[in-house]
């Protein structure tokens, strides 16, 4: 049995992680909110084989240097990509402090998103493997079906170019827009009660949300902008895809009308979060991590 | 069991002949008037073009063979799509090639009969063929799944391989007599579709030895467990597949491991005998009692095709906000253009 530190918070990674036993892995979960010497009492405590953290530029450099485990980041932030003509500066800053953050405690690194994977090797930060974040078991829920009236939300901050999209959708569904954090029972509620999801970037780029594959376990139909990467969904056969507020407000008009109709899509999209399953991707990656450490040795992880 | 009378109708399907030569009484026919006048127990479509005529035969039971969802292959702007994805809610009892095919129909038509009819596959070559000592590890990429023009994240693995590899690909003309040419020369075959196919190539390579390099897509969790049988890899991760290509050619026991685990769990599938003795009886099945009685209403059909035809509506309006774009985009710079001449025959520099 290997032990497993899954180290985030809560409200943001804790979907993503293992939370019961499986695969020989035997997860526990860390609440890290920037204090260092308690994560790494915790970790001491625990005595964990391997440690995953999310959003590793969080971690301050060297903290992990000393333990004895190896050490996976996964990162999930924006960060520049090599099919962007300007860079955004948030990417670049994000990049800039995984760049710091990985100054030799991090074993391997992977990042949610290829293309950006990419452009951080370019920048010197040695990513391993891209994948999106896997969705914890409990969180898988049977299809729903289409409901009138209609019951869609969408899950996220606010942005201007959000706004962009929900406003109109707003005047004519009743929508709910959950803007502030939600996790555990609270989230789990609210999934329940709507069986369509809205996925809208936060800024006008393409990208791909973590919410995203949540929606798919809950067996909600996903309502998405154009995304990039697509990590294999089929847009008109794992989900819908717009690719303007407008369209957005027909597809939901189309859904209010007909609520059964893209039924198939729902059910397609269920099976293909299966693919993402926690129990399935962490075994996997981990006994993954193990053998190229013992193949390739843990010298890369200082750069 | 007794012979049933079935018709098969298939276009070119070589696999089609092949099944038809060995269930006792079975007729292949491309269209339905080659078998004008003739009743059969079972009429099968073996793909979704081959449904336009399946009720033009006379059978007591209808049938569908599916090995995969034809319109999930199909761009959005590909109005093909339409008709394929609503000839899974015709009114016909189902023979699916796979577990994964066979649980997926279950769900979407709960109220018909989906049967499991395995492909079946030949028999493995008299041995494996062990690389090379200290050779490259030697890769066949089959990307004749990949729509034209697409690019290839197989190909960017094999690139990115740092290990010395020994590449070779199969072009979308090659047959399965080509296919195994080149899987016997082969240690690995990387087939990285995002939809189906592992029960395809990958079957047949494991059959022969070769360690099969797929996606968590259809059919692999009945075929291939990651690092035992196979090496399951992340969807558009040319990075993590490369290194996963290193990793095996810095450790030929683990690929012999792999290979040898591979062969052996593809032993276990049917081979062309079992599977004509799998279909004899599933065919037996279909007709010794009526179809259940909900089976007979195509009750997804108006549904499926109106989103069918909503998402191709979105494409199509896309397609026409781009052409306009476009056309509006060149308008702007012909006037440009006029406009800089006619300031230079003015006298002005038109700059």
């Amino acid at each position: 049995v290997t032990r497993v530190a899954f180290v985030g918070r809560r409200g943001e990674h804790a979907t993503s992680a293992l939370s019961a036993p499986a695969g020989g892995l035997d997860p526990a979960w860390i609440e890290y909110r920037g204090d260092g010497p308690a994560l790494l009492s915790a970790l001491a405590g625990l005595r964990p084989d391997v440690v995953v953290v999310f959003a590793p530029a969080s971690v301050p450099a060297g903290l992990l240097a000393e333990v004895d485990a190896l050490t996976l980041g996964f990162d999930a932030e924006p960060l520049p990509r090599t099919d962007e003509a300007r860079v955004r500066p948030a990417a670049l800053w994000e990049l800039m402090q995984l760049s710091r953050a990985d100054a030799g405690q991090f074993d391997r690194l992977v990042t949610t998103d290829p293309l950006a994977a990419a452009a951080a090797r370019g920048a010197g930060v040695d990513v391993w493997r891209s994948l999106p974040l896997p969705v914890d078991d409990p969180w898988y829920a049977p299809v729903r079906r289409g409901s009138r009236p209609l019951r869609a939300a969408f899950l996220g901050p606010s942005t201007p170019h959000r706004e962009r999209w929900l406003i109109p959708v707003k005047h004519q569904f009743d929508v709910l827009h959950v803007a502030h954090g939600l996790w555990g029972e609270r989230l789990r509620d609210r999934l329940d009660r709507i069986d369509v999801a809205l996925n809208l970037h936060g800024e006008p780029y393409a990208s791909f949300e973590d919410r995203l594959l949540l929606h798919l376990a809950s067996g909600h139909l996903v309502v998405s902008e154009p995304l990039a990467p697509r990590h294999g969904l089929e847009p008109g056969v794992d989900l819908l895809e717009v690719e303007n507020p407008r369209r957005l407000v027909l597809a939901l008009e189309r859904l209010a009308a007909h609520p059964a109709v893209w039924d198939g899509v729902r059910r397609r999209g269920r099976r293909k979060a299966e693919a993402f399953r926690a129990s399935r991707v962490w075994p996997r990656l981990l006994a993954d991590l193990r053998d190229d450490v013992a193949a390739f040795g843990r010298a890369r992880r200082s750069r | 069991m007794a012979a049933l009378p079935v018709c098969l109708l298939a276009t070119s399907d070589p696999a089609a002949a092949e099944l038809a030569r060995r269930l006792p009484d079975a007729t292949l026919a491309a269209r339905a008037a080659e078998v004008e006048g003739r009743a059969f127990d079972v009429a099968v479509a073996w793909d979704w073009r081959a449904t336009l005529e399946l009720f033009a035969v006379e059978a007591r039971r209808h049938a569908y063979r599916v090995d995969g969802f034809a319109h999930h292959r199909m761009g959005e702007w590909d109005a093909e799509r339409i008709p394929a994805a609503l000839s899974y809610d015709l009114p016909v009892d189902f023979l699916a090639t796979g577990r994964w095919v066979a649980d997926a129909l279950a769900e979407l038509r709960p109220a018909s009969r989906v049967l499991l009819v395995p492909d079946g596959v030949d028999p493995p070559p008299a041995a494996a063929v062990a690389p090379a000592a200290g050779g490259p590890v030697r890769v066949l990429v089959d990307d004749r799944w990949l729509p034209d023009g697409a690019p290839s994240v197989a190909r960017d693995a094999v690139g990115r391989a740092t290990a010395p590899l020994a590449a070779d690909w199969l072009g979308r003309a090659d047959d399965t007599a080509t296919e195994a040419a080149a899987l016997a020369q082969a240690d690995v075959l990387l087939r990285l579709d995002p939809v189906d196919g592992v029960l395809g190539s990958p079957l047949r390579a494991m059959r022969a030895g070769v360690v099969p390099v797929v996606l968590a897509s259809g059919g692999q969790a009945e075929l291939v467990e990651h690092d035992v049988t196979g090496i399951v890899a992340d969807v558009e991760d040319p990075a993590g597949t490369a290194r996963r290509l290193d990793a095996l050619a810095a450790d030929p026991e683990a690929l012999a491991r792999l290979r040898a685990a591979a062969r052996e769990r593809a032993a276990a599938w049917p081979d062309r005998e079992a599977a004509a003795a799998a279909w004899t009886a599933a065919l037996a099945e279909l007709t010794a009692t009526e179809p259940p009685r909900d089976a007979a209403w195509p009750d997804r059909l108006m549904g499926d095709a109106l989103a069918a035809a909503a998402a191709w509506h979105t494409q199509h309006q896309h397609l026409t906000a781009a052409v306009h774009e476009a056309l509006a985009a060149a308008e702007a710079a012909r006037r440009t253009a006029r406009g800089r001449l006619l300031t230079r025959l003015r006298g002005g520099s038109g700059q």
